[in-house]
């Protein structure tokens, strides 16, 4: 029996972990995912992370193509809830950064882990400039560019006004499958 | 270990350590309760870290392991032999080398690099359970920054002994929010915390809890205006067997001649020393 997938669901999902883990630790700063979406005949982009952190103990939370929400819960184990409830969020471009934020969830004052991430696809030439303070990031700040829909996701974070250690964090799909994150204390300076 | 999985832990489990430890990364400092797997050795012998190390570990690492600086105990030798006969992976005793190094009681004395993950073994993550015995009250303490029963407590021991008696385990502010061990290093090793560039990860396995410092994290070690914090007075120690100053000394006594002898607290750096000495 022939596999359709080639990505390899032990050290692929190490491989891509180490990924995530890179990016969360180092704010602003990119990180390729593309030689592993790559084991994937379709959607690998999402599949891959897909299957390194979901399982039947999560749900998540898929906006996109019905086909690519079928095709994560199959290989996963995870089942699909409602934005209010999800661990991990999915979400193509057309979200309304705003309304996600809004109801997603950040966790509480005694519970701040109990909260969502977000893997967000975004399109679009990297146009604006900013600099990210906090941990993770080096004294003197990372100067990072950023797309319109990048922009758009962290004035919405910004303007909901998150309280710390409350928040969400945010990860960034790019076009040629890399990803930046933006965890919950670091601060934002525009710099446009 | 042909009949188990890469790493030991199934994948499941290692899902799960690593959700933990994506939260840990993104909130410095406070303690994310997870699933404690059973593995081959006790509880509070090193499994919270054994943990982490299996999670994250992958074939192109290099994994050092120490335990009070040393590369030799049996505790580093058996977790070394457990993880590479697990995994497969190249071990060193250079700290410089790894990828990886998981460590008992110790940072190494060269300092890190942005590249490498420092996995820490904790016996007890609670910095507030020396005031507060009940875990649900020390979560709304933690939750409230309720911390002046910590500063009290501090504050009391300089009052009966004229300075503050804590040695390993000293505890340590991180990113002005959260109060947190930093398993039992010595306080000598409390500064290299501070904005290192490393990423530290820190599991308690009996206590089912994981905690993280991303790099360039502020960690500041806890003191009074008037009481600074202090490091543990190495001057004037030489090591007898390289030659090193200002590193952490282990202290020995030779019954032969009645003095105190010191070396290197941190055997991989000592032999590092001694191997770039002319020989003659």
């Amino acid at each position: 029996m022939k596999s359709a997938y080639s990505f390899d669901m032990v050290h692929g999902t190490q491989e891509v972990f180490r990924v995530f883990l890179e990016a969360l630790a180092h704010p602003g700063e990119p990180f390729g995912l593309n030689r592993y979406s790559a084991g994937f005949p379709r959607y690998g982009q999402w599949l891959a992370p897909a299957v390194t952190l979901l399982d039947n103990e999560t749900g998540f939370f898929w906006d996109g193509a019905p086909e690519i929400g079928r095709e994560i819960r199959f290989l996963s184990g995870s089942l699909p809830v409602s934005l209010e409830q999800a661990d991990f969020v999915f979400l193509s471009c057309q979200a309304d950064p705003a309304r996600i934020l809004s109801v997603v969830r950040r966790g509480t004052f005694t519970d701040p882990h109990d909260s969502a991430l977000l893997l967000i696809a975004v399109q679009g030439g990297l146009e604006h400039t900013a600099q990210l303070n906090g941990p993770g990031v080096p004294p003197e700040g990372r100067r990072i560019r950023l797309c319109s829909t990048e922009v758009s996701w962290f004035k919405a974070r910004e303007d909901q006004g998150f309280e710390y250690p409350c928040g969400v964090e945010l990860v960034f799909l790019r076009e040629d499958f890399s990803i930046i994150a933006l965890t919950r204390k670091v601060s934002i300076t525009w710099l446009m | 270990m042909k009949n188990y999985n890469f790493a030991f832990l199934d994948e499941s489990s290692k899902r799960a350590v690593r959700r933990a430890l994506l939260k840990a990364v993104a909130i410095p400092g406070y303690q994310v309760p997870f699933g404690s797997r059973e593995l081959p050795i006790g509880r509070g012998w090193g499994t919270g870290g054994i943990q982490i190390t299996l999670s994250i570990i992958g074939k192109k690492d290099i994994l050092k392991v120490i335990d009070q600086g040393s590369d030799d105990s049996v505790n580093a030798i058996s977790i070394r032999s457990f993880v590479r006969a697990a995994t497969g992976v190249r071990t060193t005793t250079d700290s410089q080398e790894a990828t990886l190094i998981q460590t008992r009681h110790r940072i190494p004395e060269i300092p890190l690099r942005g590249d490498q993950i420092l996995v820490l073994q904790v016996p007890l993550p609670e910095p507030l359970r020396m005031v507060e015995p009940l875990e649900s009250v020390t979560k709304r303490m933690h939750a409230e920054m309720d911390y002046a029963p910590i500063w009290l407590a501090l504050y009391e021991n300089i009052v009966r002994s004229g300075d503050i008696e804590l040695g390993a385990d000293y505890p340590v502010m991180v990113e002005n929010r959260y109060i947190m061990m930093p398993s039992p290093i010595p306080r000598f090793d409390n500064p290299k915390l501070h904005k290192s560039p490393a990423l530290h990860l820190f599991g308690a396995g009996r206590e089912k809890k994981i905690y993280a410092l991303p790099p360039y994290t502020d960690v500041r070690s806890l003191c009074f205006e008037d009481y600074p914090f202090r490091v543990e007075d190495m001057s004037g120690r030489v090591c007898r067997l390289c030659g090193a100053k200002d590193v952490f000394m282990d202290e020995f006594f030779d019954p032969a001649s009645g003095k105190r002898l010191y070396q290197c607290s941190d055997s991989g750096y000592c032999e590092k020393r001694k191997e770039n000495q002319p020989r003659g």
